[in-house]
């Protein structure tokens, strides 16, 4: 599966290497067969195209590095994506050479908007839960009694906040294993915990829970 | 928007004729008085035959980024051809209604007027769409509050206004129509489904059906909030009768909350202020 960070990466990255494959084979191709008009339209609709693409990848850079909350401006870029492919129809017998090229762009750029999906669902859970969790970890040590018995959950739970921070941001090489060992060693001095704060630390580590399996995934 | 499409697309939308005997409309479950929607469980179409999914408003609906529960259609013309030839719904076919249109000597001088090509089922659509995308309701109190009315929102609608956001409501239900515009899975800090007690119904399995990828079970459109205090039953079954079992339901398996008494009041409150003036109310 792919990284959360590379949902975004690569598809795009991909999308544009073909749209600029079609861009060349609009360019070359009157020259070939002479068939300027049709294929002056191409390359217009390829042109809008890359544009656009650039367009969702930067609304999308927006969005996981939190400049941006709001999906509708990704939307948008996507929607535009589409009603241009809609408009762009390619005859396989008369141009096959750009027909194949056009071919490979949809499948890619089809890949790319599924994926686009799925980056705004897990993008929406790990922040949401990052930020229910930061908000209440520092609140929730505070009020742990001074017993040493509380000390590894007290530590734990500041390890934890580090390795989802890190987990979130993508950059979790080398440490896919922390996250889990920690919220198990939590839960494994779970009963030393006082009563009342239970419910709040079992709520913190449903978060961690999310962040840790949808910024993995 | 054409304003000649969205006259057209008006008598389309409750014109009978697109159904394959003739009772049935896009209005029938998209009854404009009943705040875009039918306000029943599951959509009742051609002969009494009940689906398995709650009718969602047709207000606001060009706003959204997919139709349906389960995204299936991109745009509101894709969307129109569902319900139109859907043997449960409306059970028309294309080639009697063009026929039955064709007959119309008044319905045939106006569409000519717009399009100089045959009448079409793409044309037909193009012009239902237009009109449910001028459906736009405004002027929420909670859109005049974000225009700088501070005074639109009441104390509790303003606190519930910020649990929304600290909670995290707004992660899903975001954007110009408070939702609509991402998929998300019922049942992230709980399985909703298996709590609920009932046998799960394809329905149930949202964007799984579309697509085949396990990823996608129990994944719908996050449905849009405009509104939603005068769209009850709530959620794809339309299973949850009152607005505020469904907030309840939504902080405790999407957001891991049980909400106190004056929490689930505040967000309520805020929901409230989310209703604005439907089309044709200021005619």
């Amino acid at each position: 599966m792919r990284s959360y960070i590379q949902l975004f990466r690569s598809p795009f990255g991909k999308l544009s290497v073909v749209t600029s494959l079609l861009l060349l084979g609009a360019v070359l191709l009157p020259i070939m067969i002479g068939k300027t008009s049709s294929l002056e339209t191409i390359r217009g609709n390829g042109e809008r195209l890359q544009f656009y693409e650039a367009r969702l990848s930067l609304a999308v850079v927006e969005l996981r590095h939190g400049i941006s909350s709001n999906y509708d401006a990704a939307n948008q870029w996507g929607a535009n994506i589409r009603k241009v492919e809609a408009e762009t129809t390619i005859d396989a017998h008369i141009d096959p050479m750009i027909w194949k090229l056009w071919e490979d762009y949809l499948a890619a750029s089809d890949a790319s908007l599924q994926q686009l999906e799925r980056f705004k669902l897990t993008n929406a859970l790990v922040r949401n839960s990052l930020r229910n969790f930061l908000a209440g970890v520092h609140d929730f040590s505070l009020s742990l009694p001074n017993k040493e018995a509380i000390s590894p959950v007290r530590q734990d739970m500041a390890r934890l906040s580090n390795a989802l921070l890190v987990q979130a941001l993508g950059e979790q090489q080398g440490l896919e294993d922390q996250t889990p060992t920690l919220i198990t060693s939590i839960e494994s001095h779970l009963t030393v915990v006082p009563h009342e704060l239970r419910s709040e630390l079992e709520r913190l580590l449903t978060h961690a829970k999310v962040i840790n399996r949808y910024s993995s995934e | 928007l054409d304003q000649r499409k969205v006259v057209l697309g008006a008598k389309l939308f409750a014109d009978t004729r697109l159904s394959g005997d003739g009772t049935v409309s896009c209005a029938t479950c998209h009854d404009l008085a009943k705040a875009g929607q039918d306000g029943i469980p599951v959509a009742r179409g051609i002969e009494g035959k009940l689906g398995q999914n709650n009718t969602p408003t047709v207000f606001n609906s060009g706003l959204n980024f997919r139709q349906f529960w389960d995204g299936r259609a991109e745009t509101l013309e894709e969307q129109a051809d569902g319900p139109t030839t859907n043997p449960v719904e409306m059970n028309g076919n294309w080639p009697e209604i063009i026929a039955k249109l064709q007959n119309d000597p008044a319905f045939m001088a106006e569409y000519q007027s717009i399009w100089s090509n045959e009448l079409s089922p793409q044309n037909i659509k193009k012009a239902i769409a237009e009109y449910e995308r001028s459906l736009v309701t405004f002027d929420a109190p909670f859109d005049k509050y974000l225009k700088g009315q501070t005074d639109a929102l009441n104390v509790q609608a303003l606190e519930g206004w910020k649990l929304f956001q600290k909670l995290g409501c707004i992660s899903c239900h975001q954007g110009v129509n408070i939702g609509g515009n991402m998929y998300a899975n019922l049942g992230i800090l709980g399985d909703y489904f298996k709590d609920r007690g009932r046998p799960e119904t394809l329905a149930d399995r949202g964007r799984f059906n579309v697509t085949g990828n396990a990823d996608d079970l129990h994944l719908f459109k996050v449905p849009s909030l405009r509104n939603v205090a005068l769209t009850a039953p709530y959620f794809h079954d339309g299973s949850v009768p009152t607005l505020g079992d469904a907030v309840e339901i939504m902080a405790k398996y999407q957001l891991g909350v049980n909400l106190t008494a004056e929490q689930h009041a505040a967000i309520l409150s805020f929901l409230n202020s989310l209703t604005g003036i439907f089309p044709g109310q200021v005619q």
